[in-house]
């Protein structure tokens, strides 16, 4: 007992001099080492991309471009990480708001840029669009990325949701592509029965579901905002176009309300649903995934009533204001995003969906010689006529007001919760649209 | 020398007496909370730090990007009570923690007791059985998504096939069975953990109760509602409190397989905190709906141990 009591004294007496002074040492050198550590880490050359590709064949462009540029550069690590594109707007916002931002985003969605945009948390892009060339750049594409007189990213590609259809079944029934509103139902309804379904939508809450929501206002006169970017969801026209569609949704497959992009997609390969809206990623999953159906698929510009309108998603390269390496990331922008060759290469990591924003890519032989686009011109030729009435979230025409919170907007379940309380909650449409126009009103005041 | 000796030590004792020494009691006391204190600030630092920070936040409005915030006071938990959004979820997430966890305890204890048989294959079964547990959240959701999925899972094709239904059912869309399908989805996933607890027990208790049960001529009803019950009583207890805890919580089950559709009729606590904190970006009332939780979840505990105690004092 008195041995424990005096190696407990000393204990005691011990803490109290040196471990005391010790402890105080390593409190006062933590913070210099920690600091020390972040600081060899901000100048250690790192390069963090955030990308939303994640297809096999992107990250082995990804790959192949960052082995060269670290070759070229050996003193920067490239160090990327992909995430699932629903994702982008939660991520960035936290990395953001955690003052830990990535270096760049190689390619995202104009809506998405202009929310981050407003925030100021982008850098100017003038001296890496100099450097490709301003005239190369199609007419329009470096507008879509100015904001409020910056240009804030640079453009990269452009993308049309159209509808695809199965051509095979088509025929089989003796039916041409749909082109109105009237003729979508009909269609719709002649391939009902029997377990396929004439057409899939996307009914789950995210983007896809927000982009086809907008669609169909749009088509039917209506739109999320009017031109001076007021809320106009409870308009007459969206009326209509809401229970439109929840006529549409008898001929989708039941479980639609749940549906996201992947799901569409599987509709359309398996034969399930006769069509579905898509961007032109439809090419490359099935050249991937099911070659032999490639000659059964095609696509039609989007059935209207009112106005022809197609969604679209102009996409860019952003660099961020508090990027810790923003020399690096201007040259890997310039060497491999937009670099000649590699620029090529990545536009036809998913041929149809990434459509050239510039000039002199778009007449390259190497990119024109494409088997796939060749073999598919017919499918090339619409997503290009559809084009012409291009909108999306962020400009719903060319005449309406920018709407800064259109990422917002994009990543909020308000539309989509909207469409499934009409579809399945079986809500009335005046409802449904009264309860998401106060929604987006408060969203957008916030 | 005995002068010199006694001379020397006087200033030394006089030392002593002029710095006033610690008791041994108050420096056995000090060395106390010097050994717990780095435990002590661990804690508050991971623990109790972020905690309150969360309870802090939801009398907040914060700018998600800037983090400037304003005081609100209990503005938005007026809002979230007066909105209907958070009973709402507050009523789904005890449908989906106490649905699930009668259907876990029910379908444990009896593949438990099952298990504790002699049967053919016991040893490769009970190996197998701790599977859907070791499964991560994703493949567990993605499995069950392409079995219940509407146009070609197995389920819907098994039933179509053998004419009980007409129509394929869209298990995770159609708003009175999304519920039902996630809670399927989540037993599966936690069962295995109530047939390990009760295995474990199971294999502990004495034979010769059984004996003496049959030798005085009680059924086997007889024999697991006196035997085997209050023998597993203790380890039910704290499995259904950790299952509780587990269950209202959960957020990748629900958020995997419906994002808390349709209609928000999976919506749950936790997504309902991810719905507003992240995807409408107001941490100030998602906060809210997280202390709000709390509270609730404190409630059940208090209610919990209120009942159990007695139970686990009669059992042991």
């Amino acid at each position: 007992m008195s041995s424990q009591n005096s190696l407990i004294k000393k204990a005691a007496s011990g803490i109290s001099r040196r471990s005391a002074l010790k402890l105080t040492a390593a409190g006062l050198a933590a913070p210099a080492i920690l600091g020390s550590w972040r600081k060899a880490y901000a100048d250690d050359g790192t390069l963090r991309l955030l990308s939303e590709d994640t297809a096999d064949v992107e990250l082995a462009w990804y790959k192949q471009v960052n082995d060269a540029f670290k070759a070229k550069h050996p003193d920067v690590n490239v160090q990327l990480t992909t995430i699932d594109s629903s994702l982008m707007m939660e991520k960035l916002t936290n990395s953001i708001a955690a003052n830990d931002p990535p270096d760049m985003v190689p390619g995202t969605l104009q809506e998405r840029i202009a929310t981050f945009a407003k925030l100021g948390v982008l850098r100017p892009v003038d001296d890496i669009i100099d450097k490709i060339g301003r005239d190369d750049f199609v007419k329009g594409s470096l507008e879509n990325f100015q904001f409020e007189g910056r240009q804030l990213a640079v453009p990269l590609s452009n993308q049309f949701r159209v509808l695809w259809y199965r051509n095979d079944l088509a025929k089989a029934k003796n039916v041409k592509a749909p082109t109105n509103w009237d003729e979508l139902l009909n269609w719709a309804k002649t391939f009902t029965g029997d377990n396929k379904y004439g057409i899939a939508l996307a009914g789950g809450v995210n983007y896809s579901t927000c982009f086809m929501v907008l669609q169909f206002f749009r088509q039917g006169g209506g739109g999320i905002l009017d031109e001076d970017g007021k809320v106009m969801i409870d308009s007459a026209a969206n009326k209509t176009a809401l229970e439109y569609m929840a006529e549409l949704y008898q001929y989708s497959p039941p479980g639609s309300a749940n549906y996201g992009e992947a799901d569409l997609l599987k509709n359309l390969q398996t034969g399930t649903a006769a069509a579905i809206y898509y961007p032109g990623r439809v090419l490359q999953r099935m050249t991937t995934n099911a070659p032999e159906l490639m000659p059964n698929i095609n696509a039609t510009i989007p059935p209207y009533s009112a106005k022809r309108f197609t969604s679209n998603g102009p996409r860019g390269t952003v660099i961020f204001a508090d990027a810790r390496s923003p020399d690096a990331a201007a040259e890997w922008a310039l060497e491999s995003s937009f670099g000649r060759e590699s620029h090529i290469d990545w536009l036809l990591t998913a041929p149809g969906m990434f459509l050239p924003v510039r000039k002199s890519v778009a007449a390259d032989p190497r990119f024109t010689g494409s088997p796939l686009l060749k073999e598919r011109a017919d499918v090339i030729a619409v997503l290009e006529e559809a084009s012409h009435d291009e909108g999306n979230l962020y400009k719903e025409t060319p005449n309406h007001k920018p709407n800064f919170r259109s990422g917002d907007v994009s990543a909020s379940p308000i539309l989509p919760t909207m469409l499934q309380k009409h579809w399945i909650n079986k809500e009335s449409s005046a409802s449904a649209l009264s309860w998401a126009q106060k929604q987006m009103e408060d969203l957008l005041a916030s | 020398m005995t002068t010199n000796l006694q001379t020397a030590a006087v200033p030394v004792a006089a030392r002593a007496n002029s710095r006033p020494r610690l008791r041994l009691a108050t420096r056995e006391k000090l060395l106390g909370i010097a050994l717990i204190a780095p435990v002590a600030i661990i804690f508050f630092g991971i623990i109790l730090g972020p905690l309150l920070r969360g309870v802090q936040l939801g009398f907040y409005r914060v700018q998600q990007i800037t983090l400037k915030t304003q005081f609100l006071g209990l503005g938005n938990f007026i809002k979230i009570l007066t909105d209907g959004e958070f009973l709402n979820s507050l009523w789904i997430t005890i449908e989906f923690t106490v649905g699930g966890l009668i259907l876990q305890v029910v379908i444990g204890v009896a593949i438990a007791l099952l298990l504790n048989q002699r049967i053919v294959g016991r040893s490769a079964a009970r190996s197998l059985m701790i599977f859907p547990y070791l499964v991560p959240a994703i493949v567990a959701a993605t499995v069950w998504r392409w079995l219940l999925n509407d146009t070609y899972g197995i389920f819907n094709s098994v039933m179509m096939d053998a004419g009980i239904i007409n129509r394929p059912i869209a298990w995770f869309a159609e708003p009175n069975l999304a519920l039902p399908s996630v809670i399927l989805v989540s037993t599966w996933r936690a069962f295995p953990f109530i047939v390990i607890a009760c295995l474990g027990r199971l294999q502990n208790i004495p034979r010769q109760l059984y004996d003496a049960a049959r030798a005085d001529g009680a059924s086997t009803w007889a024999q697991f509602w006196d035997i085997t019950l209050p023998q597993l009583r203790s380890v039910l207890i704290i499995s259904v409190f950790l299952r509780f805890i587990w269950n209202f919580n959960d957020f990748s089950t629900v958020a995997l397989l419906t994002g808390g559709g349709p209609v928000d009729r999976t919506m749950t606590l936790p997504m309902l905190i991810y719905r507003v904190g992240f995807g409408e970006h107001l941490l100030g009332p998602a906060a809210a709906v997280a202390d709000l939780g709390l509270v609730v979840m404190s409630v059940f505990f208090a209610l919990y141990f209120w009942i159990a105690k007695p139970l686990s004092e009669q059992s042991s």
